[in-house]
C-alpha cells in the first residue's frame, strides 16, 4: 500500500512533483558546474605556470645594452639553483601586418623560435605544442583580435627590413606573455624562419633575452637584479600571474555567478519542499485519520524525495558539463585549465545535493506531526492555522481591482515573494556590477591611471621609436610634436601636443630595491596630471611621485630620498607625493618635466596626445578626429575611450562576459519566475476559478498574476540600484585596487546599467510569467466546487 | 405579465471521459420567469450542477440554446460571457470561495469595482456593499478576514457579493450544503428576502427543506427534467412544514 500511495502521489501531483524535480536537476547542474569551475579557477594559474615550466623569477632584457646581463649578475648567487635563458627578437620596430595593411599590434613585438624555447607552449584544450613548421606561427589571443585574424590566415612579420609571411596555426597559450594585461605580443615561429630574421644588418638592436631563474629567495634576487640596467621587466612568477587579472576577473565573475547559482538553487529547493509539504495538510490529515503513523507518512515523502533527487542528480550531473563549459569558455582560451578531478568533484557535489534534498525533506516533514485529521476535514482553516492576511483595503484604495489584488498579495505575503525578490536582486546586481566594471574599463576617464594627461586625441604610431634613442632624442621628439601641432592648428584646430615617455629604472630606498616604469611628460607640467593620491606634484627636477604600491614595496614615505639608476648612473630624488597608476599592476614613477633623462634608455612613447585649446564640443571632436586621420596617416588616431581599450584590451575580453552574465541571469529569472508562478497557479486554482465564475476575464487574471511578479522585479531593481554602489566598491573596487588604482571612481553608463539591462531582464522574465499564467485559460469557472 | 429571464431550449451537455461519452444533460427545456425562486433537485450525478453552470455560461454546452434576458448566451465568446456573469448574474457556491488576502467587505465589493457597467462611484460601491451587509446582518464582520468568521456568515457575505452588481438572476449551487441547520435557515431566509425584493434565484439543492422555500421545483434525473412541482411564493404566514411535506409527498409519488 505504501508504494501504491507513492505511485499515485507522483502521478496525481504532477505539477508540484515536477517543480521539485526540476529544481533538483537545476541545483545539481549549478552546484556541480560551479564547484568544478571554482576548483579549476582557484588552482588554474598555479597549475598553468607549473606545467609551462616558468621559473620562480623572470627577467626580460634588451641584449643591445651595455653592462652586466641578468644572468651574469645571478650566476654567482648561491640561492639561485638554475638559470635558463631564451634568446628572442624583441623590439618596438617589429611589425605584424595582415592583408597588406599595417596594423600595430602593440609597441613591442616579441618573436621567439620554437627550438629556443624554455617554457612550454600550449594550444587548444591543454595540448602542448611539440612542433612549429616552417612558415607557420602561433599567436596569442589578443594579437589575433587586434589583427582581426583567424586561424589559417596569413600575416606578415617585418623585422629590420626582413619581411616574412606566416600562416597562423593556432592560439598560443603562453604563460609568461599570455596575460591580457601583458601588452607584449609574442609570435612563435620555426627556427629556420627565425634564422632568416637574424641575417638582418642591424639585428643586434633587436635581440633580447628572457631569463628564467629557479630560486627560493626571489626577494634577494630582486635586490641583486635591481643593478641590471638592461632590464625591461623583472619580477616573480607570482607577479606575472597578476597580468592575468582580467582573465581572473572573468573567472571571479563566473565564481561569484556560480556561488549565487548554488545559493539560489538551494534556497529554491528548500522553499519548494517546505511549500509542497505545507500544502498537503489534507492528504496528511486523511492518512492520519485512517491510522498511518507520523513516521510512516514521513517515510512516504522521504522515499519520494529520494527517488526524485537521485534521478534529478543523474540528469543534473550530465548537464553540468555543458553548463561548466559555457561559463568558462573565455577563460579557457588563455589559461590552461586542468580538468583533473572534475568528475570526482561533480559526483561528490551531486551526492551532496541529494543529501541536502533529504535533509530539507527531513526537516520540512517535521511539520507532519502538527497536521491533524481536523485539517483535512476543515480544509486547513482551523483556528490554529489562522494567520492575518490582508494589509491594504480595496474600499480605501483608488487602484483598479486587479492592480489592488496584486499589490495587496505582495504586501500581505512578503514571505511568499521574498525568495523571488532575493534571486532577482542578486541577478540584477550581478549584471549591474559586471556592466559597470566593463564600462569603466572601457572609459576614457581611465587614461589618467595610465600616466597620461586627459586629452581629446591620442596617437600611436608605427614610426621608428629608435630614432629617439639617442642624444638628439628630445629635440627630435619635440620637433615631431611641433610638426603635429602645426599641421593640426593650420587646419583650423588650435591645439597643444604632448607625449608621455616611458622609462624602466631601478629604484632604491636604502637597501630596498625595485624596478619600475617611470613617466616623463613632454610639453606637460606635473600639475596637469590628475592621479595624485597624497602629497603634491613634483615641483622641481629632483622631486618625483611614486605609485602607492611601489611606495609600500620600497617602504618609502613622502619626503624620503630615493635613487633612480640607469646606465648613466644614479640620481637622488625627494618623494613629493603618491600617485595611482594601473600600468604593470601599480608600477609608476612621475618625474618632473624638466628632469633631463637620457632618451637612449627610453622604453617607448605612451601615446602622443592632442589637446584642443578652443574647447570644442564632442561632435566637433569626432569630426576633427576624422580630419586628423587624413592629415596624419602614419598615426593611428584614437579617442580617449579607444586609447584606454587599446592599452587594456578589456572591451573585447570582458564584452563576452557581459553577455554570458545577462544570459545566465535571464535564464535563472525565467526559470525561477515560471516555476514559482506554476506553484502559485496550483495553489490559487480555487481563487482563480471563483474569479472567473464571478465574471473576471482571463486577461485580468493573467494581469493579476503578472503584476505581482513585476512588482517584485521592480522592487529588486530599485534595491539593486540603491545598494549597487557599496557592493561595487567591495567587488569591482577591490579588482582595481590590485591593478594600482586606489580610489577608483566607476564610470557607469546609467542608461545601460540602470535602465536597458533591467528592462531586458524584466521583459524576458515577464514573458516567461505571461506564458505560464496563460494556463489560467484551462482553469474553468465550474471547477469551483470540485477544487480541494 | 412577468418577463422571461432565462429560456433553455434542447440543452445538451456531453463529456468524454476515458473515451466514453457521458451525456450529462439531454435535451433540457425550461423557462425561468422574473421574480421566481426555482430549486433544481435530483440525485447525485443527475446533472444538477452541470445544468446550473451551463445555463450561466460558466461551462460550454454541447448543443441547444440558452437565452438570458433575450440574449443568446450560447453564441457568446468567453469575454462576453464574463461580462454577463459580472454585470447581470450573481453566484453563490457551496464552497465559500473568497480571496484570502482581502477582508470581507473588499471581497463583496470586488465585482462592483471590476465592473465598468456599474456606474456608481468607488465610494458609492463601498457604501452599497455595506448596506447589503447591514441588510444581511453581517456589517460587524466587514473588516474581518475570511478566516475569522463562521460558515454561515461567510455564505451571507457570498450572497452580498452575488448581489453587488444588482444582478437579474442569482445562481446558487448548494448554498447551504456546507452549513449547519441554523446557518442554513438563516441563509435561506436571506435568499427569500432577496427574492421578495425582485431578484430571480435559481438554486441547486439536495435538501427538501431548502427546496420547500422555493416557488417551483424542477427534478432532474439522468440529465433530463423529469418533473416540476409548483409550491407558489413563500408567504409570511406560509407553513414551511406543510410545504416540505407536500414536496416530499410529490417526490415519493413521482418515484424520486
Amino acid at each position: 500500500m505504501f508504494f501504491e500511495i507513492l505511485k499515485r502521489d507522483l502521478k496525481r501531483k504532477k505539477t508540484m512533483n515536477f517543480i521539485i524535480f526540476i529544481f533538483v536537476v537545476m541545483s545539481v547542474t549549478f552546484v556541480c558546474s560551479s564547484v568544478t569551475n571554482l576548483s579549476a579557477t582557484l588552482t588554474s594559474l598555479d597549475d598553468y605556470f607549473e606545467m609551462a615550466g616558468v621559473g620562480d623569477y623572470v627577467a626580460i632584457e634588451r641584449a643591445d645594452r651595455d653592462g652586466k646581463s641578468a644572468k651574469d649578475i645571478a650566476d654567482g648567487l648561491d640561492y639561485v639553483k638554475d638559470i635558463k635563458v631564451e634568446e628572442v627578437l624583441y623590439n618596438t620596430d617589429a611589425i605584424i601586418n595582415k592583408d597588406g595593411e599595417s596594423i600595430v599590434a602593440s609597441d613591442i613585438v616579441l618573436v621567439s623560435s620554437f627550438d629556443r624555447r624554455i617554457e612550454k607552449y600550449f594550444v587548444g584544450d591543454n595540448i602542448e605544442i611539440t612542433y612549429v613548421p616552417q612558415g607557420g606561427a602561433y599567436l596569442r589571443q589578443s594579437v589575433l583580435e587586434a589583427l582581426k585574424t583567424d586561424i589559417g590566415d596569413t600575416i606578415t612579420v617585418t623585422i629590420d627590413g626582413t619581411s616574412k609571411q606566416f600562416k597562423v596555426l593556432g592560439l598560443l597559450k603562453d604563460a609568461v606573455f599570455g596575460g591580457s594585461l601583458m601588452s607584449t605580443p609574442r609570435i612563435v615561429i620555426n627556427e629556420a624562419d627565425y634564422r632568416d630574421f637574424l641575417k638582418g644588418e642591424n639585428i643586434e638592436l633587436y635581440k633580447g633575452r628572457i631569463s628564467f631563474f629557479y630560486t627560493d629567495d626571489t626577494e634577494s634576487l630582486s635586490k641583486a637584479l635591481a643593478e641590471c640596467t638592461s632590464l625591461s621587466f623583472m619580477d616573480t612568477s607570482e607577479v606575472l600571474k597578476l597580468t592575468y587579472l582580467l582573465e581572473m576577473a572573468v573567472a571571479a565573475i563566473m565564481m561569484v555567478l556560480s556561488i549565487c547559482l548554488i545559493i539560489i538553487a538551494l534556497i529554491i529547493l528548500k522553499f519548494t519542499i517546505s511549500f509542497t509539504i505545507s500544502e498537503e495538510f489534507r492528504e496528511i490529515g486523511i492518512m492520519k485519520a485512517i491510522g498511518i503513523p507520523n513516521n510512516g507518512i514521513r517515510g512516504l515523502y522521504l522515499v519520494k524525495y529520494f527517488v526524485m533527487s537521485v534521478i534529478g542528480a543523474v540528469i543534473g550531473f550530465i548537464m553540468s558539463f555543458l553548463f561548466s563549459d559555457l561559463l568558462m569558455e573565455k577563460t579557457r582560451q588563455t589559461i590552461l585549465i586542468s580538468d583533473k578531478g572534475s568528475v570526482v568533484l561533480s559526483i561528490i557535489s551531486a551526492l551532496a545535493v541529494v543529501s541536502i534534498v533529504m535533509l530539507f525533506g527531513f526537516r520540512s516533514t517535521k511539520i507532519i506531526k502538527k497536521f491533524s485529521p481536523i485539517d483535512a476535514i476543515r480544509n486547513g482553516t482551523t483556528g490554529e492555522r489562522y494567520k492575518k492576511k490582508g494589509i491594504l483595503k480595496l474600499s480605501g484604495s483608488g487602484l483598479r481591482p486587479v492592480a489592488f489584488i496584486a499589490v495587496n498579495d505582495v504586501l500581505s505575503g512578503i514571505r511568499r515573494f521574498i525568495l523571488m525578490f532575493i534571486i532577482f536582486t542578486i541577478g540584477i546586481l550581478m549584471v549591474m556590477i559586471n556592466v559597470n566594471i566593463i564600462n569603466t574599463l572601457k572609459s576614457g576617464k581611465l587614461v589618467k591611471w595610465f600616466g597620461v594627461t586627459e586629452s581629446e586625441v591620442y596617437l600611436t604610431s608605427t614610426k621608428n621609436i629608435k630614432d629617439y634613442h639617442n642624444d638628439r632624442g628630445e629635440e627630435l621628439l619635440k620637433e615631431e610634436l611641433e610638426n603635429i601641432r602645426k599641421t593640426v592648428t593650420d587646419n583650423g584646430m588650435p591645439c597643444e601636443t604632448r607625449a608621455e615617455l616611458v622609462f624602466k629604472y631601478s629604484v632604491k630606498n636604502g637597501d630596498i630595491a625595485a624596478n619600475s616604469l617611470t613617466f616623463l611628460g613632454v610639453n606637460t607640467t606635473t600639475d596637469q596630471y590628475d592621479n595624485y593620491v597624497e602629497g603634491s606634484a613634483p615641483a622641481n627636477p629632483n622631486e618625483l611621485a611614486l605609485n602607492y604600491r611601489l611606495m609600500e614595496k620600497l617602504d618609502a614615505h613622502i619626503g624620503d630620498k630615493i635613487t633612480l639608476t640607469d646606465q648613466d648612473g644614479s640620481k637622488e630624488y625627494i618623494i613629493s607625493g603618491t600617485i595611482e597608476t594601473m600600468t604593470n599592476m601599480g608600477e609608476g614613477i612621475r618625474l618632473h618635466q624638466d628632469d633631463k633623462r637620457n632618451y637612449s634608455y627610453m622604453n617607448g612613447v605612451l601615446g602622443t596626445q592632442i589637446k584642443f585649446t578652443d574647447a570644442p564640443t564632442k561632435a566637433e571632436v569626432n569630426r576633427r578626429i576624422e580630419k586628423i586621420k587624413t592629415l596624419l596617416p602614419e598615426y593611428t588616431v584614437m579617442t580617449a575611450d579607444e586609447f584606454t581599450d587599446y592599452i587594456i584590451n578589456s572591451a573585447s575580453y570582458l564584452g563576452n562576459t557581459k553577455n554570458i552574465v545577462v544570459l545566465v541571469v535571464i535564464l535563472i529569472n525565467i526559470l525561477v519566475a515560471v516555476l514559482m508562478e506554476k506553484s502559485f497557479l496550483t495553489k490559487e486554482r480555487g481563487e482563480i476559478a471563483m474569479l472567473k465564475a464571478i465574471g473576471f476575464k482571463d486577461g485580468s487574471i493573467v494581469l493579476w498574476q503578472t503584476l505581482r511578479i513585476s512588482l517584485v522585479m521592480l522592487a529588486a531593481t530599485v534595491v539593486s540600484i540603491i545598494i549597487n554602489n557599496p557592493v561595487h566598491q567591495l567587488t569591482g573596487g577591490a579588482v582595481f585596487k590590485i591593478m594600482g588604482a586606489k580610489k577608483m571612481i566607476f564610470d557607469p553608463n546609467i542608461l545601460e546599467s540602470y535602465v536597458i539591462y533591467p528592462l531586458i531582464i524584466l521583459a524576458a522574465t515577464l514573458f516567461g510569467v505571461v506564458l505560464t499564467a496563460l494556463s489560467v485559460r484551462h482553469i474553468s469557472a465550474n471547477e469551483i466546487n470540485s477544487i480541494e | 405579465m412577468s418577463k422571461t429571464v432565462l429560456e433553455v431550449k434542447d440543452l445538451c451537455k456531453t463529456y468524454v471521459v476515458n473515451k466514453r461519452q457521458n451525456n450529462v444533460l439531454r435535451n433540457v427545456n425550461f423557462i425561468v420567469e422574473e421574480g421566481e425562486m426555482i430549486a433544481i433537485m435530483g440525485p447525485s450525478g443527475s446533472g444538477k450542477s452541470t445544468l446550473l453552470y451551463t445555463v450561466s455560461g460558466m461551462d460550454k454546452m454541447t448543443a441547444g440554446e440558452v437565452e438570458f434576458c433575450g440574449k443568446d448566451i450560447s453564441k457568446m465568446g468567453a469575454k462576453e460571457l464574463a461580462d454577463v456573469r459580472l454585470n447581470e448574474m450573481g453566484f453563490i457556491f457551496q464552497q465559500m470561495y473568497m480571496l484570502k488576502n482581502l477582508n470581507i467587505l473588499d471581497n463583496i465589493i470586488l465585482p462592483a469595482r471590476q465592473s465598468k457597467a456599474n456606474k456608481l462611484s468607488k465610494a458609492e460601491k463601498t457604501e452599497y456593499g455595506k448596506n447589503l451587509m447591514k441588510k444581511l446582518g453581517i456589517i460587524d464582520i466587514a473588516e474581518n478576514d475570511i478566516n475569522e468568521v463562521s460558515g454561515g456568515q461567510l455564505q451571507r457575505a457570498c450572497i452580498c457579493r452575488s448581489m453587488i452588481n444588482k444582478p437579474k438572476l442569482i445562481f446558487a449551487d448548494e448554498p447551504t450544503g456546507a452549513l449547519n441547520r441554523t446557518s442554513s435557515d438563516e441563509v435561506m431566509a436571506e435568499l427569500d428576502k432577496i427574492n421578495r425584493e425582485g431578484t430571480t434565484i435559481m438554486l441547486v439543492t439536495h435538501d427538501a427543506r431548502v427546496a420547500a422555500k422555493c416557488s417551483r421545483i424542477m427534478y432532474i434525473v439522468d440529465g433530463n427534467i423529469k418533473g416540476e412541482y409548483k409550491l407558489g411564493r413563500l408567504e409570511k404566514n406560509s407553513d414551511i412544514r406543510s410545504r416540505e411535506r407536500g414536496l416530499n409527498g410529490w417526490l415519493i409519488e413521482q418515484g424520486f
